[in-house]
């Protein structure tokens, strides 16, 4: 299995969750605050740093269900770069759902530092929910 | 004379804490054969679980040998071990293991989509496969609104999808009231006649034993076998 036919996969997790509503209404939220402020650099930043902490908030709220993903995988075979994988794209998504609206408001750094820390701070987090629950399989 | 399907030679599983350290299994030997139901008794604690974790390669031994199906387990690494569980061990564990979002159809088409088969063979299989378990019309369920006996049958269905030489239940009626657990058990027996399928079956419900062609008791990490072999 290629990491391309594991978007299909990816998708359905993804998009039957909770977590697209969520990453929708914090991104709506804080790009409208960040447009009202955008003159203080301070609160844009804090606005950033909502966001990335959002992030790590829905993956650790959906960690049942993504546990039970990364089980599933691995009893049924998954190879690691499969599972690797399936975190990826799921960072991915989430980075997109949390930043895609606000990097048209940021200015080109802060967007690209909003990228980077959604992104980063949503993979550790699925890293360590993989690590730390499916040790229960 | 019959294939020997599973040799474990002097199997030692030792979990180490800061604390303490477990011995879960104690020098564990046992060889089954193609197309037996061996059914494994004991109490919570006693190690079942770990040997059936070894045997499916999520674990490894701290020491011996596992063969299943000519290959040894120890020389495999973790993509080795993925693909025996992709292609020769199908795992049943005590929660069932099943995905929350995905529907039936979807969790039973898991082991075919790792294995990279297309879609038109996926739905065909599965298809298969739901009729066989008794599960037709229930394709598009989620986990969460089968019964336990249900949710059971699919994970007993994504076990088989891939046509494993060897089914490895957890506890399988653990969960479920006697009625249910009779269904199961016999849908192991029916596996097992269709398919020519070894069926390792850990339980602390002696009851189970009943339904098996062969009994052993696992007590503090050691095996014995309780009942002989029927030819």
């Amino acid at each position: 299995m290629n990491v391309a036919s594991l978007i299909p996969l990816v998708s359905k997790v993804f998009f039957r969750s909770r977590v697209p509503f969520f990453a929708i209404v914090v991104n709506v939220l804080t790009s409208y605050l960040i447009s009202l402020w955008s003159k203080h650099l301070l609160i844009t930043y804090l606005l950033i740093l909502l966001t990335i902490l959002t992030s790590i908030s829905l993956i650790y709220a959906e960690k049942t269900s993504l546990t039970s993903v990364f089980t599933g995988l691995r009893i049924c075979g998954a190879k690691v770069n499969v599972i690797r994988g399936f975190i990826l794209i799921y960072a991915v998504l989430l980075t997109l759902f949390l930043t895609i609206i606000q990097l048209v408001l940021l200015k080109e750094l802060l967007a690209l530092i909003e990228f980077i820390g959604v992104f980063t701070a949503s993979l550790t987090s699925l890293i360590l929910v993989k690590v730390k629950f499916i040790e229960h399989v | 004379m019959r294939d020997v399907v599973i040799v474990l030679s002097d199997v030692w599983k030792i979990y180490k804490t800061s604390e303490h350290t477990a011995e879960a299994l104690r020098g564990v030997s046992m060889v089954v054969y193609r197309g037996e139901i061996v059914g494994i008794h004991g109490p919570s604690g006693s190690g079942k679980t770990t040997l059936l974790r070894i045997l499916a390669g999520l674990e490894r031994p701290d020491k011996g040998e596992v063969i299943v199906d000519g290959y040894n387990l120890n020389l495999l690494d973790e993509n080795g071990l993925a693909l025996i569980r992709n292609t020769i061990v199908g795992y049943i564990p005590q929660d069932y293991g099943l995905v929350d979002t995905l529907t039936v159809f979807e969790n039973i088409e898991l082991p075919l989509l790792l294995a990279g088969y297309d879609k038109l063979s996926r739905y065909r299989i599965v298809s298969e496969i739901i009729e066989y378990i008794g599960l037709k019309g229930k394709e598009r369920l989620k986990p969460k609104n089968l019964s336990g006996g249900e949710r059971q049958r699919v994970a007993i269905a994504r076990a088989l999808v891939g046509t494993p030489s060897v089914l490895l239940a957890d506890e399988p009626t653990a969960n479920l009231d006697w009625y249910n657990a009779v269904k199961v058990l016999d849908l192991f027996k029916k596996i097992r006649d269709d398919f020519n399928t070894t069926i390792i079956i850990v339980s602390h419900d002696p009851r189970v034993l009943e339904f098996v062609d062969r009994s052993m008791v696992m007590s503090d990490g050691t095996l014995k076998e309780v009942t002989p072999r029927k030819v």
